[in-house]
């Protein structure tokens, strides 16, 4: 029995080994082959989760691509914005999405969930540095082993096929839902919001992540903006607006801030309290593309060149 | 408990580690072990239903008990009518009513009357045809004399519910399994490494092969409308290559986990798509299945030894039984009746015995005439196939339009290559070892250790690497 077990645990020992060997072989093969494909007119870019997702609608605006996906963490944004960067050299500016509930503990926790983790894994294991495996391997091991699993099969099969064009990094996404009126008429009735509990305190990681991005842009020379957009007055979120500025203001004091989240967007338009649907985000993206075309990111103090164009906007809508 | 889950890698090394370790060699202690384990392993997919598996082993419990303490031929014939009922209304509840509502209603609107029948929307507990064909087995063969009812109510639970054969068999006979749970055991360094090579080559035949057809066997069959009649044919072809590597792969597991613990198991399958053959196909395919309606239902009935007519009568009736084994649907019926209409021409001419021993013994390659019998006997199955994996006649029919038109000898629309190319190469390996239990010995067993290393180390990446993205079900936990 004793000879059994110890050719079994040996056995075993070296199938891991072999595992492990051929799994980060086949994501460094992976990481150094994947194709991150930008269109060639593409100058400005833009990343984040799913608000800008279906705010930015890219084909209203020109040399514009919409790289944002919904519930992507910034820890994940980070290798797609280094490898389009690299392999896109027309692309010069990056906006990338930042806004009240992105500077929220939940964040930390949602990265670490074995469910994101299995989603995300796959996509960019490869890329990820050791800061963040270990960051993962402290919140969950359990789950980063599982996910890890994932990722070395997706890596393999992807070098196995020969397959290196990268799938799923965004895009604007069309939302048709109409809900907001209802919705606020539910949350009065029920006299809730939507905060979830324990999720009062700043997240770290995330935030760190960004920072990284915003680093990293700069020392490859492209311009970079944090992006607030449209978002719904009675989003629960929005109470932390206090808060949100003294992280921005201490921790991002270098980065201009383009805030569009006061932008006049009727109930119809937004999909739901944080989210445009595809009317909001056509004239969002409309009347953007003529802020950019006016010199925007140009100017002296954009901050208040954008309420400016915010308040002739609302004054333009109440006149009709 | 799915065999290729990580549920399983971890309890499998713990129920073994007890086993050996903690219940010190004492026969009812790893017997108790043994039937907790097994509850466990089936209270996972669902605690509810191990009620039924209670039941059932109770009945025949008591039923066999009573039989041996019985003389009077009515009583004995009464007790043994209790655990058929018993047996095949807990079956036929779970397994056939919502077909024969479905029918009955469907029957009398046909004839223009409207009845609204109601279903009770049941489950099917996993495992259900297979338990209840080796508990009712076992009280046949009490009844018949051939076995002695069990009078250790743990051994005979654990006989019931032995978690590595308890949801898709091999179905076994008492005269087989319950004795290994009387006696002593002790651990066979060759066995349990035996047993873990054939559970290695069960997942293999399972995660690499059969997981990996299901997506392409699976899109084909949904929309068999919008594919060339090539393509139909390749579908139909992986299917019979994922039905074989899922069952067969199962199968496998589950006798090389029995002899982790000690016990040996009934072999269920023998290379049968190198059969030459139905008639070869049915001695090699679900073993287990065949042998039990044979010794069961078709001897009963009188075999062959009444006349031609009843031969052929009884024959029918068993692979039309085996259809309806499979479930509650046409389907199946139909599937069981196109065995039977390659099958009986064999009986008629009386040539259903003819190919006993391996094909090509001895021989690197098959003769040709071997070679069309197997391509040949092959085809037959792959036609039966599809009337086993179509959801309705409907379906079954119009794939089989779709094959044979015009595109049948176009190239396909695709090629599913990395399939392809383990399908082949699980050919060659199941060709070269078709002498042994279970093909991946003839690479190992006389080989030397780097070679037997290289081999197992082999199949385990490639299990790692190729595990599907959705790992599938058995096929047969359906059943």
């Amino acid at each position: 029995m004793k000879i059994f077990l110890v050719k079994v645990v040996f056995f075993a020992s070296a199938s891991l080994f072999l595992i492990l060997t051929i799994g980060i072989a086949a994501s460094k093969i992976v990481a150094s082959q994947a194709i991150f494909a930008a269109r060639s007119e593409t100058k400005y870019v833009i990343f984040g989760h799913s608000h800008p997702e279906v705010a930015f609608n890219d084909a209203y605006i020109s040399n514009f691509q919409n790289f944002s996906k919904s519930s992507e963490p910034y820890m994940y944004i980070l290798p797609k914005v280094k490898n389009l960067i690299h392999q896109n050299p027309n692309i010069e500016v990056v906006f990338i999405e930042f806004t009240n509930d992105q500077i929220m503990e939940g964040w930390d926790r949602r990265i670490g969930s074995s469910r994101l983790m299995n989603e995300w894994m796959p996509l960019y294991g490869a890329f990820l540095e050791a800061s963040d495996l270990f960051f993962l391997f402290r919140g969950n091991p359990i789950g980063l082993v599982e996910a890890l699993t994932i990722s070395f099969r997706i890596q393999f099969k992807k070098m196995w096929s020969r397959k290196y064009p990268a799938e799923n990094i965004g895009g604007y996404f069309n939302l048709e839902r109409d809900n907001t009126d209802s919705l606020l008429q539910s949350l009065t009735e029920s006299g809730h919001d939507e905060i979830e509990s324990g999720d009062e305190r700043l997240s770290e990681y995330h935030i760190q992540c960004l920072k990284r991005i915003a680093a990293f842009c700069r020392n490859s020379r492209k311009k970079v903006f944090l992006v607030r957009s449209p978002q719904h007055p009675s989003w629960i979120r929005r109470k932390n607006e206090s808060l949100f500025q003294q992280v921005r203001k201490e921790t991002f004091r270098d980065l201009d801030f383009l805030d569009f989240n006061d932008f006049p967007i009727s109930n119809s338009e937004f999909g739901d309290l944080r989210h445009l649907n595809h009317r909001g985000a056509y004239k969002f993206s409309v009347w953007f593309n003529q802020l950019l075309e006016d010199g925007l990111l140009d100017r002296g103090n954009k901050s208040d060149y954008i309420e400016k164009k915010i308040r002739e906007m609302d004054s333009t809508l109440s006149s009709n | 408990m799915l065999f290729h889950t990580l549920d399983f890698a971890v309890f499998l090394p713990t129920v073994f580690l007890l086993y050996w370790f903690a219940t010190q060699g004492d026969r009812k202690t790893q017997n108790v072990l043994l039937v907790c384990a097994s509850y466990i392993f089936y209270g996972w997919w669902d605690w509810r239903f191990l009620s039924l598996m209670l039941l059932s082993t109770l009945v025949d419990y008591s039923v066999a008990r009573a039989l041996s303490s019985q003389k009077g031929i009515i009583i004995r014939k009464g007790l043994l009518g209790t655990s058929i009922l018993v047996n095949l209304g807990v079956l036929g509840l779970f397994k056939y009513h919502g077909f024969f509502i479905g029918e009955f209603s469907q029957g009398f609107s046909f004839m223009g009357q409207e009845i609204k029948a109601g279903s009770l929307n049941i489950i099917l507990p996993l495992g259900i045809s297979f338990y209840t064909l080796q508990t009712l087995g076992y009280s046949i063969d009490v009844y018949r004399r051939k076995v002695e009812p069990a009078s250790d109510f743990v051994a005979f639970s654990a006989f019931v519910a032995f978690f590595p054969q308890l949801v898709a068999g091999p179905i076994e006979r008492a005269n087989n399994l319950l004795p290994q749970f009387y006696g002593e055991r002790r651990f066979d360094n060759g066995k349990a490494v035996d047993g873990l090579r054939q559970m290695l080559w069960g997942l293999f035949k399972k995660v690499v092969i059969a997981d990996n057809c299901a997506p392409y066997v699976n899109m084909i069959f949904a929309n068999p409308s919008e594919y060339s009649g090539s393509t139909l044919v390749m579908g139909a072809v992986l299917f019979a290559v994922q039905i074989y590597c899922d069952f067969s792969g199962y199968s496998d597991i589950a006798i090389g986990t029995s002899r982790l613990f000690g016990f040996e198991l009934k072999r269920n399958f023998a290379f049968p798509y190198f059969s030459r053959d139905i008639a070869e196909f049915w001695r090699r395919w679900h073993i287990s299945l065949s042998t039990w309606f044979r010794d069961y239902l078709y001897i009963p009935l009188g075999g062959s030894r009444t006349g031609r007519l009843t031969t052929l009568r009884n024959t029918l009736l068993i692979f039309i039984v085996s259809g309806v084994w499979h479930g509650a649907n046409w389907t199946f019926v139909a599937w069981g009746l196109l065995h039977a209409l390659f099958f009986l021409p064999l009986v008629l001419l009386n040539k259903n015995r003819v190919h006993l021993g391996i094909v090509g013994e001895g021989r690197w390659f098959p003769t040709l005439s071997d070679l069309v019998k197997i391509g040949v006997t092959f085809a037959l199955t792959v036609m039966a196939w599809i009337f086993f994996r179509a959801e309705s006649i409907n379906h079954a029919l119009s794939y089989f339009s779709g094959i044979f038109s015009v595109s049948l000898f176009s190239f396909p629309d695709f090629i599913p290559k990395t399939v392809i190319l383990f399908s082949v190469f699980f050919l060659a390996i199941e060709w070269l070892g078709r002498g042994q239990q279970y093909a991946i010995e003839i690479l190992t067993i006389n080989s030397g250790r780097p070679i037997r290393w290289g081999v197992y180390l082999g199949l385990v990446l490639t299990i790692f690497f190729f595990y599907p993205s959705n790992p599938q079900e058995f096929i047969y936990f359906q059943f």
